[in-house]
């Protein structure tokens, strides 16, 4: 029953996905020209920590855009709809998950056309699998909370600002932690070494996740 | 006696907190040993110059000095001779055969005895085993003063200690009381619960604002001399500790101006209450794992965010806990008052 809920979600959301094409275009188009202002303001940069950390900023603002209309483009009709047809914490999951794919392929996108306009020296050590590992986990923490914030702030009137203000000071531990692990990985570390970093941020995303799930009802419930 | 029953705990408050200012504020600081020039020693005679702080030297103090390393006594001074009140000068031989080490002076009186600053020896020609030194140290203070620590780089602003830590200690509190009343209001749906984590949430972004505001002036007077180690020396670093406290005050600034753009009182109840409990658990994951990543400035740290590796000695210890006390018994008054006020503004509005 809830697995088959949540596969119907997700198809659910994709298909809505497929249908209005121009928001998926646009989000990448914003990624592309976020990277290109960058990239002609930096050229090259020589500090392999001043990339990463310009990539993440990068990511956190075009997630912050992408997963800003999780909630939003839902009319109320059709809120209350669904919420007639399934239990909200297979909602929340869904929608968690499914911005979780839109997310990797985002950053995925953003990685490899950063990668093309800013150029860095010092990225000849990247051990590639565990930098995609942070990217992964990193990636993971910054959709989930953002799309159980979104959830918050799709009740006000100003969505996108109040989604900023609420969600940057909790995103700033993953994201952090997230920096830091993929500096890591850049400067040619192992698995071995990321292992406080694998552990924490597997647990906060997983206490992120239980967070929305038990929380998410209370909001939908409106 | 039911208002004693009732009340006792406020009267406690007043009690702790009155002497917790009498005490930092009246206790004068303990003597010590600022600076030593020259701060580095060489081969043969040297006349070192130190300065003290508090130490009231006079004439007729009777003075022993002596280098140490790790409580071992070296090389006794002679020629002690006063200066002035807190200045004095002695000569300390130093032989071709010392470890070369960081090694302090103690100075002992029949008042008191401390240490000075670390004195460097420059060079040592021979790296030996330590041989301790007899030096006459008859006379010694045998009664300990009240007074409180006199330690480098602190001096005076010690007794900040009474002040700014136990508003971190307060907000933390009162933070956590509103968190359990967001989770009591999901439970219940009583809009009662609601006004509670509300205004306990505007009394913890009070303390934010105080421990913010005392730590940057502490920070500016003592960590600002720190350059080598930071490159921003001001009246904010960058410090794991000081981030959490940013975020927080950010976290909770942003419950507000939630709060405040949605209308309806039950929807407004039921949105903050969820983000506050998701915030919260967060922040506290925030407080509970950086600090093991990184490291900080603030003492007990580099590993370990727990308390209880604050270098206090017992003087200190005297009053950091009755003001750690004094303090959330007063925040915990304050939310309770701010409760009341608001039950009163909420029947007004509904008459």
């Amino acid at each position: 029953m809830f697995h088959t809920q949540l596969l119907h979600l997700i198809k659910h959301e994709l298909s809505l996905e497929m249908k209005q094409k121009h928001f998926l275009s646009s989000i990448i188009l914003y990624i592309v020209s976020t990277i290109f202002v960058c990239s002609l303001s930096f050229t090259s940069i020589s500090e392999t920590s001043i990339w990463n950390a310009l990539f993440w900023i990068i990511i956190l603002f075009s997630l912050t855009n992408a997963i800003s209309k999780s909630f939003l483009s839902e009319n109320s009709d059709k809120q209350l709809f669904l919420y007639t047809l399934i239990n909200p914490k297979v909602l929340i999951l869904g929608k968690i998950i499914y911005n979780l794919v839109l997310s990797i392929l985002l950053v995925v996108l953003s990685f490899i056309v950063f990668n093309i306009f800013i150029q860095s020296d010092g990225l000849t050590d990247m051990n590639y699998p565990l930098f995609f590992l942070a990217v992964l986990l990193g990636s993971t923490s910054l959709s989930s909370t953002l799309t159980m914030v979104s959830a918050i702030a799709s009740k006000t009137n100003n969505n996108i600002g109040i989604l900023s203000i609420l969600a940057f000071p909790i995103l700033i531990p993953s994201i952090l932690l997230s920096i830091q692990f993929s500096n890591l990985a850049i400067n040619g570390g192992t698995t071995d070494m990321a292992g406080q970093f694998i552990v924490f941020l597997s647990l906060i995303n997983l206490l992120i996740i239980i967070l929305s799930f038990l929380l998410f009802p209370y909001l939908w419930r409106e | 006696m039911k208002t004693v029953k009732k009340h006792w705990w406020k009267a406690l408050s007043v009690i702790l907190l009155v002497y917790t200012f009498g005490f930092s504020f009246l206790v004068p600081l303990s003597p010590s040993i600022k600076s030593a020039s020259p701060s580095s020693l060489k081969l043969g005679e040297n006349n070192v110059l130190f300065t003290g702080y508090n130490t009231n030297f006079s004439p007729q103090d009777e003075i022993h000095v002596a280098i140490e390393f790790e409580k071992q006594t070296l090389i006794c001074g002679t020629n002690v001779t006063v200066l002035n009140e807190n200045q004095i000068q002695a000569r300390f031989i130093i032989p071709d055969s010392l470890p070369s080490k960081v090694l302090h002076v103690r100075l002992h009186t029949n008042r008191f005895s401390c240490f000075s600053p670390e004195l460097i020896k420059a060079f040592s020609i021979i790296e030996s085993p330590i041989e301790s030194a007899q030096c006459a140290t008859h006379n010694l203070a045998d009664v300990v003063p009240l007074d409180i620590p006199n330690r480098l780089q602190l001096n005076e602003t010690i007794r900040n200690l009474m002040f700014h830590v136990p508003m971190w200690f307060t907000m933390m509190v009162i933070l956590t009381l509103s968190f359990w009343y967001s989770i009591k209001y999901l439970n219940t749906f009583d809009l009662k619960y609601d006004r509670i984590a509300r205004e306990a949430v505007n009394i913890g972004l009070l303390f934010a604002v105080l421990g913010l505001v005392t730590g940057s002036i502490w920070a500016k007077f003592t960590w600002s001399e720190h350059t080598d180690l930071f490159t921003s020396s001001g009246w904010w670093v960058n410090d794991v500790k000081l981030n959490g406290a940013a975020i927080t005050t950010l976290i909770y600034l942003a419950y507000r101006i939630l709060r405040n753009s949605l209308q309806e009182a039950n929807q407004k109840a039921k949105v903050s209450a969820v983000y506050n409990i998701f915030a919260f658990v967060l922040m506290l994951v925030f407080i509970m794992i950086l600090p093991r990543i990184t490291d900080s400035l603030h003492p007990g740290n580099g590993g370990n965010p727990a308390f209880g590796k604050y270098d206090l000695d017992n003087t200190l210890r005297m009053v950091f806990y009755p003001a750690v006390l004094g303090w959330i018994l007063l925040g915990v008054w304050m939310l309770s008052l701010k409760k009341r006020i608001s039950t009163i503004e909420n029947t007004l509005d509904d008459e």
